[in-house]
């Protein structure tokens, strides 16, 4: 069994490392909150208070980021290897064991990735917390910290977190009927599953309680309430994204005739069909936005229903949304590529049914944008509820401009599809350059 | 110009070296000339270098020497461009499996190439090639949704669809029972006769007897030509070939 386990970590290292990259960011960024947590607890008085107030909003923020980050990375990971999964079953392997393989290989990975992650934080927390908070009163005298015990707490979390994220895959891999995942060359669809209703049902409900608790609130404190609100949106999306998603896709996608271009032709279909991968990369993308967008429109709606014209400084933008941003990006990154075995063996066919390369290429971006531009949709509307509830909240007319959060917004955006173009088009050239007719007999 | 679709001339081809072997050559001075119509069938032990040839005359493979030409163009020195260019117009390719695009649905799979290439092809024509080979109950199905067998007639009425000059198959019926492999072959022999060429790859020797021509290959090179041979033949000649390398 441990053999296997190990064999089957090397074999598949493309996707195992995506994971272990995902799991690596997400220590460093718990690190960070830990780190803020311990320089408190040990600074006392008024950094302690402050660090609390502010942890609190990271807390959430990284939470929420990780939780669908490193779930659907992980959910991506055990569903791409259904088919070895099936294949362990067709030699013996009984379904439980086949169970306790992928918790051991997730774990095994949390615990490996966590551990670098600690390791990586230990010189980088000093710096980003000094500079996070250069413009803040008495924290010169902090000195920040990050103990064993942090540690120990980052490296539970991630723990926790991958062998939750990865026991719904585990279930049907072990479950699954060997033959129907071997006759499945695609990964199957994931449908609405009673767990992702109650954790819907869940963010729905503190979404309306935070909602139900700002009017009568000051003016001046509706800036972290209405913080939260963005994510929340996100993290509603992305649990309900079965529902809606492929529809979603398939309809704004449609505003291109397909007489167009073959390349979104392909990528149209690509990225609607294979839409628990498309999820995978769209949804981190889109709690990005609802991140970015939503702190500048709190931030906004706060700033002008009051004369003090006070703006976020770098520092407080860095902390606020620099770990989340960076594992958002990250996972989404890495979903693209983890992926990207079965991407060769389309090129490859694609070649061979006489694309040129500028097709299969063209095809690649499409697909990039696509997964952008769905995210856009999506995260937009996180903003924009954001947007509407300060409003109302503030009880104050149309601001003038929404200048901040759009810009906000639109540097996410264009950031990621920086990532993302070069995501699909490397894996499509390594495929192109490699013996094409290969990739389509072999396994 | 000349009358063949596809001629080769002293075609070789070498890998480079893997961990410190030397190289081997896996084809060896391949020379061959396929008429409009005909249907060649290429059988030899394995490893031999029939896939590789089938891949080096197609120009998905790039050759070390020699030369191949596909209705009457010389596929070295083109650009790739070119080279996709000839391979849309004039070539339709069958392989043993993942013959289509998993997201594309029969019938987009069937329209594809003609898409790729910005011609129009009709619903007419899609349709009346999948009814050929009896799938037009089919046409909405996605490949996950269709057998081994239902999948190969896919590709084979794509190729029908499409009308290339010369089909280049690996193993189509490699993965098929002997029913669905004698509705494949029955179905290259139709494309045969229709005037196009078939080029397969098989060690299936009921399906090699159902070509014009059998080239049998050994060690890189064409060791003997069957014309119109029966199945006995090519078991005699695949055995004489085996007895030879060994
Ligand atoms: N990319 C490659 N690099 C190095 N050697 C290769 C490569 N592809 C094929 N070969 C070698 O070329 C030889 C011929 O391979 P090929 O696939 O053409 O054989 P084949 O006749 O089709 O065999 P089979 O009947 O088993 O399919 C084999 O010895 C193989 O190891
Ligand atoms: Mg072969």
């Amino acid at each position: 069994m441990r053999r296997l386990i190990l064999a089957d970590l090397l074999d598949n290292s493309r996707v195992w490392l995506g994971v272990l990259l995902v799991m690596i960011s997400t220590a460093l960024v718990a690190a960070v909150v830990a780190s803020d947590i311990e320089t408190g607890v040990t600074a006392g008085g008024n950094v302690a208070l402050a660090l609390y107030a502010i942890s609190g909003v990271i807390i959430l923020f990284s939470a929420v980021t990780a939780i669908i980050v490193l779930g659907s990375v992980t959910a991506l990971a055990v569903t791409l290897h259904q088919r070895a999964y099936a294949l362990w079953q067709l030699v013996g392997f009984r379904p439980g064991h086949v169970r306790a393989v992928v918790h051991a290989q997730v774990a095994i990975l949390a615990v490996l990735g966590s551990g670098i992650g600690c390791a990586l934080a230990l010189p980088a927390v000093g710096p980003l917390f000094r500079f996070s908070f250069a413009s803040t009163a008495d924290f010169d005298t902090a000195t920040p910290r990050f103990g064993v015990l942090s540690a120990a707490g980052v490296v539970l979390f991630v723990l926790l977190l991958a062998v939750a994220s990865s026991a719904r895959g585990a279930r049907r891999a072990a479950l699954t009927p060997a033959i129907a995942t071997l006759r499945e060359a695609d990964v199957p669809r994931v449908p609405m599953t009673g767990k992702r209703w109650i954790t819907a049902t869940i963010m729905v409900g503190l979404l309306a309680w935070i909602v139900s608790t700002l009017p009568g609130t000051a003016v001046e404190r509706l800036a972290v309430p209405l913080m939260l609100i963005g994510p929340l949106v996100a993290g509603i999306l992305a649990t309900m994204g079965p529902l809606f998603m492929a529809p979603l896709v398939r309809a704004w996608t449609a505003l291109v005739p397909t007489t167009w271009s073959s390349a979104w032709y392909l990528a149209r279909n690509t990225t609607a069909s294979h839409i628990s991968r498309s999820a995978a990369v769209i949804n981190p993308l889109v709690v990005a936005t609802a991140l970015a967008g939503g702190l500048y429109a709190a931030n906004d709606t706060v700033r002008a229903a009051t004369t003090d014209a006070g703006s976020l400084s770098a520092g407080t933008v860095v902390l606020l949304l620099g770990g989340p941003l960076v594992l958002s990006l990250v996972g989404a990154t890495v979903s693209v590529f983890m992926s990207s075995r079965t991407r060769e063996r389309e090129v490859a066919l694609l070649v061979a049914t006489g694309a040129t390369w500028a097709t299969a290429i063209r095809a690649a971006v499409a697909e990039a944008l696509i997964y952008v531009g769905t995210a856009a949709l999506l995260g937009v509307a996180a903003v924009t509820v954001t947007r509407i509830v300060g409003l109302w909240a503030a009880g104050t007319g149309l601001p003038s401009t929404v200048s901040q959060p759009a810009t906000a917004v639109a540097v996410i955006i264009c950031g990621a599809a920086l990532l993302m173009v070069p995501a699909t088009v490397i894996p499509t050239l390594v495929a192109l350059r490699r013996n094409a007719p290969r990739l389509l007999t072999g396994e | 110009m000349t009358d063949h679709v596809l001629e080769a001339q002293s075609v070789t081809k070498q890998f480079p070296p893997v961990d410190d072997q030397p190289p081997t050559p896996v084809l060896r001075g391949v020379s061959l000339a396929v008429f409009p119509g005909e249907f060649v069938a290429i059988v030899g032990p394995s490893g031999s270098g029939k896939s590789t040839l089938l891949y080096c005359l197609s120009g998905l493979e790039d050759l070390t020497s020699g030369e191949v030409s596909i209705a009457g163009r010389r596929l070295s020195g083109l650009s790739r461009r070119a080279q996709a260019k000839i391979r849309r117009d004039h070539v339709g390719f069958i392989f043993q499996s993942y013959n289509l695009i998993p997201s594309l649905s029969a019938w987009e799979n069937v329209a594809l190439p003609a898409r790729l290439a910005k011609r129009a092809i009709s619903a007419e024509d899609v349709s009346r090639a999948l009814h050929q080979v009896s799938l037009g109950d089919r046409a909405s199905h996605k490949p996950s949704a269709l057998s081994g067998g239902q999948q190969q007639r896919v590709a084979i009425a794509r190729v029908l669809a499409t009308r290339p000059d010369i089909v280049f198959a690996d193993e189509p019926t490699g993965a098929l029972d002997t029913e669905a492999s004698t509705q494949v072959l029955d179905l290259l022999r139709d494309v045969a006769d229709s005037g196009r060429s078939v080029v397969m790859v098989t060690h299936d020797l009921q399906a090699a007897a159902r070509a014009d021509r059998v080239l049998v290959l050994r060690d890189g090179a064409i060791h003997r030509e069957l014309l119109r041979p029966t199945a006995d033949d090519v078991f005699d000649a695949l055995a004489h070939a085996r007895k030879a390398v060994a």
